[in-house]
């Protein structure tokens, strides 16, 4: 053995040829139908079985796998018809839901009312741990399929739930069933368009381990093979579709941890669509791919809260005062290099009602703030604490919007961003907060009721700030057991402007989808609602 | 021999035990003091306590002491103990919810191919420099191993590998894909930016490289200086007047006696490739077991650390073992009872 002994050189050369030819290509392309395979970045799911995720990579998926009640329409968001042939009510209480007939799961069952039924009764059972159990929780007799640990955490088993189905759902014939709500709520055929409520077949339920790796699926796409953990998730279009059929041959989702790592794929060439542009290649992505670029405000929602609970935030005026002393468009713009869209009002810009400009106190007016301020009586805090959960660089944006609270309204500030994400959240829920808070909220199904009830409801799920308006929650109430969503829409609008005027939370932003495609796709569609419509992009060539 | 192998094999007992129990307590005090890991998995939304409790539940995490700080958690370290060693099984993660053993399973190669690339590459660039210089001390191929190794070193590995990866990966392997017209497996597989499951073994050439490039220079260095120190020994200049010819002398003699801290350093090297590479796996997208750690740890999954180091522990006390039984063979003067 000696230094570049000849030997040495041709094992390792035999050893790279080896590899080179003997261990090429395991796998052939997938036999497509014609149209070309639409190339996707995502991070990994967590589930693809409809009932369990409730995270964005899962649903993004789910949505091609799955023919549900209703889907969203691009340009006015109100739902549209796909399973469904007709949801209705008198009272917004009680719904009859007609099934359109020729929608087959991909193991040769068929989609009907038992599909639905099952479905959601299996999600709603407690002990199933399925994360969209709680959406559910709107139809009568959720409360029978939970149960609960008599003794907490103590040796004692929690008993079994008293049922497994739920009384607010009842089959009327193959292709119909009737579903009883707790509350009337007029926007219930816009909920039922959220991937909770997607129906799963017998075959399924039967084998849920199985199904959680090869979905049993009745949509626009079928499972091509396996899920391969954390690689990729292949689909091919379902030509046994009833509905529109997709306009390519299959989706194939790449599955990548690191955002960055997926530009760069995207970078050579290996990506057809690059969802969510990372912020530090922002600036590069506007520079090499302008003509590629897609940008639209989102639906998701940064707010700061004001802990209600707390006596120096507990006059209208203050708040008022804080909300106007920030200067949203200026931190979006040197912070985030303007990838965010200031805040109107505290509903998504992209949905049925939303009206532009109607939040007086989200502007910028310092003089005006000052004035609100001393009107008051001055800030009586001491040191505003500003909270934000670790981890997420939320001091970058809290220190300027701090600095503009001291130089407009002399309140001097500190940062408090030492807590992990759990912790946050039990003490924003528990109420344990001792300054303003930063805290994100996105919508489940596209009607303004979402972004009101549970924020700023007194029974809201997420009314961390501790706000309670009787005024607001009849508002809310009459919205829900309007005759029409349009009718609704107007109590909804209603109610946001108490909102606005109170400022329980100052509205800071809404995000804003940063997607780049290739030169291979024809045309890109988005909808505001549940995102890039890949169904609809057609590959040329 | 086989005495001194039989202790060493019962030496793992005791160690893959206290590991166990270490990082078992460090997870639930981790739990204990940032609260239940299960919370996060909603998002923004606050969970209704009902369906919090019911997924606590489902997934063993509703032990009461985890609830209060410091508590070793004997109970549900017994029970974790039982399901290991009786069962096999080593619990499940959250988010998705898999089986600790299929994840292990699932991850292994790709890590195993990604380490057993750094490690061929290692040896045979890594040793090959390093006998070339050590030989030829003094000329021109000594310092460009010197400095290249050098350069080597100082980089550190997030660099070199997101370097590698917009360079080599995109800035490259666009030209070589859309200018030159190269075939598939050269153009997306060796010059791609990522892993590819079409190009198992090819699109993890780069990745191995970067992998294996601060060992490269360190086995390249160390195996330099061991072979000058060799060189200079006595014995050597006693076979030489004997008569010995210098391809033997050097070929068997010196380089049997320098190798010794190389198989060392080789041996540790395989055990970090296997282990580490955390780095370079979320660089190019490898889901092998360093990306799998690290989620792990962020997400605070407790089942999936415990099995997948456990397993880690196994692999470096039997590498380890092996070098040390590789001493053996290399140098006769060593003997173990």
């Amino acid at each position: 053995m000696r230094g570049n002994s000849p030997m040495k050189v041709a094992v390792a050369a035999t050893a790279i040829a080896l590899f080179a030819t003997g261990c090429q290509k395991t796998e052939t392309p997938p036999a497509t139908s014609g149209g070309g395979i639409l190339r996707i970045n995502v991070v990994e799911p967590n589930s693809l079985i409809a009932g369990t995720s409730n995270d964005n990579p899962s649903i993004i998926i789910i949505k091609q796998l799955y023919a549900g009640l209703v889907e969203y329409d691009a340009k006015t968001s109100a739902p549209k018809n796909v399973v469904a042939q007709s949801i209705e009510s008198t009272d917004n209480k009680v719904w009859t839901i007609k099934l359109k007939k020729g929608f087959k799961f991909s193991n040769g069952e068929e989609t009907n009312a038992d599909s639905f039924i099952n479905a959601w009764n299996w999600t709603a059972y407690g002990p199933n741990a399925a994360l969209n159990s709680e959406f559910l929780g709107s139809i009568e007799g959720w409360d029978d399929l939970q149960s609960e640990d008599p003794d907490k955490d103590g040796p004692l088993k929690a008993p079994d739930p008293k049922s497994k189905t739920m009384s607010g759902l009842k089959k009327l014939d193959d292709y119909s069933f009737q579903v009883t709500l707790a509350k009337a709520f007029v926007g219930f055929p816009a909920v039922v368009g959220y991937s909770g409520f997607y129906p799963m077949a017998k075959g399924c339920i039967d084998d849920v381990k199985a199904c959680k790796e090869k979905p049993i699926t009745n949509g626009r796409y079928k499972m091509e093979s396996s899920w391969k953990h954390n690689v990729e998730v292949k689909l091919l279009r379902n030509d046994d579709y009833p509905g529109e059929k997709a306009k390519n041959g299959g989706l194939y989702y790449k599955i990548y941890d690191k955002v960055d790592t997926a530009y760069a794929d995207y970078e050579a060439g290996e990506l057809d669509v690059m969802e969510a542009v990372p912020p530090t290649k922002y600036k590069d992505a506007k520079s090499k791919f302008a003509d590629v670029l897609f940008e639209k405000p989102n639906n998701s929602f940064t707010y700061l809260g004001f802990p209600l609970y707390l006596p120096q935030f507990q006059n209208v005026q203050v708040r008022q005062a804080i909300s106007l002393a920030i200067d949203r468009q200026t931190i979006i713009d040197s912070i985030f290099d303007g990838r965010f869209s200031a805040a109107q009002g505290v509903v998504s810009p992209n949905f049925q009602g939303f009206r532009p400009n109607i939040c007086d106190n989200c502007k910028y007016d310092p003089a005006k703030a000052k004035s609100l301020l001393d009107a008051a009586g001055g800030w009586k805090g001491g040191k505003l604490i500003l909270w934000g959960n670790a981890g997420q660089q939320h001091e970058k944006w809290l220190q300027p919007l701090g600095d503009m609270l001291k130089k407009n309204l002399g309140i001097d500030y500190e940062l408090k961003v030492d807590l992990q994400f759990v912790e946050y959240q039990q003490a924003t829920n528990g109420k344990k907060v001792t300054g303003a808070f930063r805290l994100g909220w996105g919508p489940d199904y596209p009607v303004l009721e979402t972004y009101l009830f549970p924020l700023y409801g007194t029974k809201g799920s997420s009314n961390n700030p501790g706000y309670s308006n009787a005024q607001f929650d009849a508002l809310v109430e009459q919205g829900n057991a309007a005759k029409s969503l349009e009718e609704g829409i107007k109590f909804y609008q209603q109610a946001e402007d108490i909102i606005v005027k109170d400022v329980p939370v100052a509205p800071l932003w809404f995000g804003k989808t940063t997607n780049v495609y290739s030169k291979n796709v024809v045309e890109y569609k988005y909808n505001p609602i549940s995102g890039s419509e890949f169904h609809e992009i057609a590959l040329k060539g | 021999m086989l005495r001194y192998v039989i202790r060493r094999l019962l030496q793992f007992i005791p160690t893959v035990l206290g590991t166990l129990f270490l990082l078992h307590y460090l997870t639930s005090l981790a739990i204990q003091f940032t609260g239940n890991p299960v919370r996060a998995i909603f998002g923004d939304r606050n969970p209704n306590p009902q369906v919090l409790e019911q997924m606590t539940r489902e997934f063993g995490l509703d032990d009461r002491c985890l609830t209060r700080k410091f508590d070793p958690c004997f109970s549900l370290f017994g029970e974790r103990l039982n399901n290991i060693f009786l069962h096999f099984d080593f619990g499940q993660s959250l988010f998705p919810q898999r089986a600790v053993t299929d994840i292990l399973d699932d991850s292994v190669w790709y890590t195993a191919r990604l380490a057993l690339i750094a490690f061929l590459i290692e040896v045979f660039i890594g040793l090959g420099a390093g006998v070339l210089a050590g030989l030829r001390s003094g000329s021109f191929a000594d310092y460009v191993v010197r400095i290249a190794t050098v350069l080597m070193i100082s980089i550190p590995i997030f660099v070199l590998g997101v370097l590698a990866r917009q360079f080599i990966g995109v800035w490259f392997g666009n030209i070589v894909r859309n200018d030159w017209g190269a075939p598939d497996w050269l153009g997306r597989g060796v010059f791609g930016a990522a892993y590819k499951p079409e190009y198992p073994w090819l699109s993890l050439l780069v990745p191995g490289i970067v992998l294996g490039s601060l060992t490269i220079a360190t086995t390249a260095r160390l195996t330099r200086s061991s072979l000058l120190e060799n060189l200079r020994a006595d014995y050597v200049r006693t076979a030489k007047s004997k008569g010995l010819a210098p391809k033997r002398v050097i070929g068997v003699h010196t380089l049997r006696n320098s190798l010794i801290p190389v198989v060392t350093a080789l041996g540790l090297s395989l055990g970090a490739y296997l282990s580490g590479a955390v780095v370079t796996e979320g660089i190019f997208r490898v889901p092998g077991v360093g990306f799998t750690i690290l989620t792990a740890v962020t997400r605070g999954e407790a089942s999936v650390l415990l099995g997948i180091t456990t397993f880690l522990v196994l692999v470096y006390l039997t590498v380890n073992l092996l070098v040390d039984m590789l001493y053996a063979v290399l140098d006769p003067r060593i003997r173990y009872e």
